[in-house]
């Protein structure tokens, strides 16, 4: 019995990770309909930066931070310099981005080596409870609470404050929300930080259980990306839904049909497009 | 006036490509020997797999880079852990820089991938690294396997783990990947022909990184017999302490280091491994390597594994050059090596008649020196030939 | 003067018989290439070619169709494996019965991939044919017995003509894959020019006013994309008489990923862009794994990143404008 359930908290903590990670390609998509293909890299870089903070020993928390406003400022340097002048033009950003993400994974690589980074949880988070005669790693709980509390952040903003239905608003129509007097170039950069912030976030505090190495870029992209789709775009509570369905599903995959491991997702993921294709709460086409 | 211009134009075009054609064309006459090294400059493994040049240099710089009166080049290629690429560069060392030998490469699949090429030309590959019977089947008795085979390697642990440690119960866990697989069958078939049981195998697919869903279902054993490749270790022993399991590990065949331990931390100590060289082998022929390596860099090398591999590989070669009085065109290379018996730092290396290398086997364990991960050793197993005795 | 044929300005024709002599000089170029290298870089070469119908198949879709795939190895792949496994594990020699039967099954695939995918847009089409490559990246890695799994499939070999006694080499393989890059070229040509092909175009500029005229664009769209798996299938069984190993990689998201590279820097706009672009990235990815094997992506990313700054369009609007500028240079002397 406890191992069922040992397997879907497995799951659950995997779709929370996966709703990290997609939550800042979701923001910049929704809202600016650029395709950041360079996530992989912010989520990386979040981490290698955070890791550099602790090094100086910075506390967890705070390296998390810096982590994520030094990947926010990177974004924010790409987004002014070169994302700006390609407005709308869907090859060159593809180019673009692409092409950072070489760049980037190759530079992380040099400065870091291409072995994996792995931390131990912060003391007072390590360590494991019993379930049942079962151990379940503590900080795994805290990720599910510290994902749900991202959720529940972001959620609040775009619904209930005036600059999240700003963004709202552009994630619908563009031109109409220029046309109301919105700086859409300030809020756009600010937007891009914002996800470019959390997907830094996002790679470090998944460290303790997700170790980073230069390599994954395309993995992380992959994951994001279908999380996103799955989970429909523009809306907080979709890539959430998305995220916690495909962590499930891949978790009680590879526990119980271990053979299929590396399909379920595309597979899952295939499905649910055909039957809803915008995505199971998406807002439709 | 204007077919002038085109003409011109057609002209410049092709000078450009005599130009680039020239600049191809095979250089050196064929006086120097000339050792090609195939190994992983980029990609996975580019960070300790090139060590095996650092090495392959020592034994140069020990004999003053010249044998029998001729001068010796050395062309390391990259494989970038690719088989593709892998084909592309031995293609340009075998026609282009007309290597007498190629040493490498590490990666199973770029050994399979280029057997057959090599096979063409008959230029000796001595491989420093575990492979299969495929690459031997492939070549034209070309290949020589210096480390043998994977199940060859991984087959001492088995028998180890029963004979001397008494375990009869085992789960096995491996590396959805045809390495992985042979490093288990290499445990398996011994452990369960003196009579173990294997009551279960979990397979992750390679380049797994969280082991959450495999280790809450993992049964009790009295020994955990795993193979992972290296970057995985560090997640992978921290979620095995995470989620309480206590079973004993034995690490089928262990191609981790020092600086891959220090990532594992001390959650690696205890672990058994079987491999073929420690720098703690007690001969007089280990220590003085031992030495001249710290020397070089100033103390304990990295990846000392690595670098004995290339130096022995050298090392070996170089026999069957002295051997074949300097001839070295492949078939007297070939033949000198099948007669080759040289002592090396990790003991007496000589080949079977099909090129599989015969030398020691060694069970270590993962213990702590002077802020160092070594190898401890716990038995050697003499001169065996490297294969296991089902293949 | 044979400038912008088809209506849309931005797409750009050479024709006319100035621009004829382009052509003649160019192709003479790549016929009188492989006299003067080594047979290794011949065969490099030739990857830059095998890659240019790859990429020209691609841009079928993404160019011409306006449809962004990002699982188009797919198709390369499967005509590969496919080749390889029935002359490795069935002993069919003759290339005549080989490479059809790759083809064959790339059409197949494509066409239940496109089934699939075309019922979506935008990024969740993008999406979709990224994860149909990567199930059948999967497949290749998991059905060891057949395709041997992450060791690869490895056969070496130029085809077998099965004409009496003539044995291929590097040199002739070339040549062979030269011919069949200008056939495809031909036909992709009167594709594209055919009434098939300007409606395409209109699918993709408006697929609303396309359909309010009439047209079922879904099944241009489809058709378009089983005509991109058979080009690329032909690229995938010349491939794999180049590759001597073929691993499940030469599937997945990297291979397509490269590809769709290959068609944006070389120009999607140009006709033969693609190829363009496929021939520079292959010998910059050759020679720079060969000379700066750790640095490669980097060397490979800052030219992205230049050729979207400086390099608009693509290199082949690049090298049309030279061409441009040079008969302008001598058209006007000679006049």
């Amino acid at each position: 019995m406890e191992t069922i359930l040992l397997n879907v908290l497995n799951g659950i903590t995997f779709g929370i990770m996966l709703f990290l990670i997609a939550s800042g390609l979701a923001v910049i998509y929704g809202f600016m309909g650029v395709l950041n293909l360079a996530h992989g890299v912010f989520y990386i870089l979040g981490a290698y930066f955070g890791l550099a903070a602790l090094a100086y020993g910075v506390p967890f928390v705070w390296a998390a931070l810096v982590g994520g406003i030094a990947v926010g400022l990177v974004g924010l340097v790409v987004e002014l310099v070169f994302l700006k002048r390609l407005h709308k033009q869907l090859n060159e950003q593809v180019l673009l981005t692409l092409g950072f993400v070489y760049i980037f994974a190759n530079l992380a690589r040099w400065i870091w080596g291409p072995y994996a980074k792995v931390i131990d949880a912060p003391a007072i988070v390590s360590g494991s409870i019993n379930i049942g005669s079962a151990s379940f790693p503590v900080y795994r709980l805290v990720i599910i609470a510290a994902g749900l509390a991202l959720a529940a952040g972001l959620w609040l903003f775009t619904e209930k404050t005036r600059t999240g239905s700003v963004i709202r608003a552009g994630m619908d129509d563009k031109e109409m929300t220029t046309g109301l007097g919105v700086n859409y170039g300030l809020v756009s950069s600010a937007v891009f930080f914002t996800g470019t912030f959390v997907g830094g976030v996002a790679g470090f505090i998944g460290l303790p259980i997700i170790p980073v190495y230069p390599g994954m870029v395309f993995d992380i992209l992959l994951l994001a990306l279908i999380v996103i789709v799955v989970g429909g775009v523009g809306r907080i509570e979709g890539t959430l839904l998305g995220a916690v369905v495909i962590g499930l599903i891949d978790s009680l995959g590879k526990a119980y049909f271990p053979d299929f491991a590396y399909f379920t997702m595309y597979l899952a993921m295939i499905i649910i497009l055909l039957v809803k294709p915008s995505g199971l709460l998406g807002r439709g086409k | 006036m204007r077919y002038i211009k085109y003409t011109g134009l057609f002209v410049v075009a092709v000078i450009i490509v005599l130009g680039l054609a020239l600049s191809c064309a095979p250089a050196a006459p064929k006086q120097p020997i000339k050792i090609g090294l195939l190994f992983d400059y980029s990609g996975m493994g580019s960070a300790d797999i090139p060590f095996h040049e650092d090495g392959a240099r020592l034994k140069l710089d020990e004999v003053g880079w010249q044998i029998e009166g001729r001068k010796i080049e050395l062309i390391p290629a990259d494989n970038g852990g690719d088989p593709v690429k892998g084909v592309e560069a031995v293609k340009k060392l075998v026609e282009v820089d007309k290597v007498d030998v190629i040493i490498g490469p590490v990666w199973g699949h770029v050994a399979l991938a280029i057997a057959p090429v090599l096979a063409q030309s008959r230029t000796p590959n001595i491989i420093p690294s575990g492979q299969t019977m495929g690459v031997i089947q492939a070549g034209a008795g070309n290949e020589f396997l210096l480390r043998g085979t994977f199940s060859g390697n991984a087959y001492y642990s088995g028998v180890y783990a029963y004979e001397d440690r008494g375990y009869r119960t085992a789960v096995v866990m491996y590396d959805d990947f045809v390495t992985g697989e042979m490093f288990a069958t290499g445990f398996t078939k011994p452990f369960e022909e003196r009579g173990g049981t294997v009551v279960q195998t979990v397979k992750p697919p390679l380049g797994t990184f969280d082991f959450a869903p495999y280790l809450t279902g993992i049964k009790t054993a009295d020994v955990l017999a795993m193979w992972i490749q290296p970057p995985e270790l560090p997640p992978f022993y921290k979620q095995y302490n995470e989620f309480g399991l206590k079973m004993p590990i034995i690490y089928t065949s262990d191609t981790a280091e020092n600086e891959l331990w220090t990532a594992v931390g001390d959650y690696c100590i205890g672990t058994i491994a079987q491999h073929e060289y420690s720098p703690f082998i007690d001969t007089n022929t280990n220590k003085q390597f031992v030495e001249l390596a710290k020397k070089k860099t100033g103390g304990m090398p990295p990846v000392m594994s690595f670098q004995e591999a290339g130096y022995t590989a050298v090392t070996v070669f170089l026999e069957a050059v002295k051997a074949a009085k300097g001839d070295t065109t492949h078939d007297k290379i070939i033949e000198a090596l099948k007669k080759v018996s040289v002592d090396t730092p990790e003991g007496k290396i000589s080949f079977t008649n099909e090129g599989m290398g015969v030398g020691n086997e060694l069970i270590v364990k993962i213990a702590k020196k002077d802020g160092r991960y070594e190898k401890e050793i716990l038995k050697t197993y003499d001169q065996v030939v490297r294969k296991a005795p089902w293949e | 003067m044979g400038e912008a044929k088809n209506n849309t300005a931005k797409w750009v024709w050479l024709t006319g018989r100035h621009n004829r002599i382009a052509y003649i000089i160019v192709g003479l170029f790549f016929v009188a290439l492989p006299l003067f290298m080594p047979p290794y870089l011949q065969g490099v070469m030739t990857k830059a070619l095998i890659f240019g119908i790859f990429a020209m198949s691609l841009n079928l879709l993404v160019g011409y169709a306006g449809l962004f795939s990002l699982g188009h190895a797919a198709y390369f792949g499967v005509a590969a494996y496919t080749s390889s496994i029935l002359t490795v594990r069935y002993g069919v020699e003759s290339f005549w019965l080989a490479a059809p039967a790759g083809i064959l099954m790339a059409v197949l695939v494509a066409g239940a991939f496109g089934f699939i995918a075309l019922r979506l847009s935008g990024v969740y089409f993008l999406l979709v044919t990224l994860a149909l490559g990567q199930l059948l990246y999967s497949v290749a890695l998991k059905w060891q017995t057949v395709t041997g799994g992450t060791n690869g499939l490895i056969n070496v070999g130029y085809p077998d003509l099965g004409l009496p006694g003539f044995t291929m080499n590097a040199m002739s393989f070339y040549y062979l894959v030269f011919a069949v890059l200008v056939i495809s070229l031909f036909l992709l040509y009167r594709l594209i020019e055919s009434p098939f092909g300007v409606a395409l175009q209109g699918v993709r500029d408006s697929e609303t006013r396309m359909r309010s005229l009439g047209y079922n664009t879904w099944l241009y769209k489809y058709i378009a994309f089983v005509v991109a798996g058979l080009f690329a299938g032909v690229a995938g069984v010349l491939f794999r008489h180049y590759s001597t190993v073929l691993v499940p990689t030469d599937i997945g998201v990297l291979a397509s990923t490269l590809v769709l590279l290959m068609v944006i820097i070389g120009g999607d706009r140009v006709f033969w862009g693609p190829v363009a672009g496929a021939i520079l990235i292959t010998f910059i990815v050759h020679y720079s794994s060969i000379y700066t094997p750790e640095r490669w992506p980097l060397i490979l990313g800052g030219l992205f990143v230049l050729a979207v700054m400086f390099l608009r369009g693509g290199i082949s609007i690049y090298l049309v404008k030279l061409w441009k500028r040079l008969e302008y240079h001598y058209g006007s002397i000679k006049s």
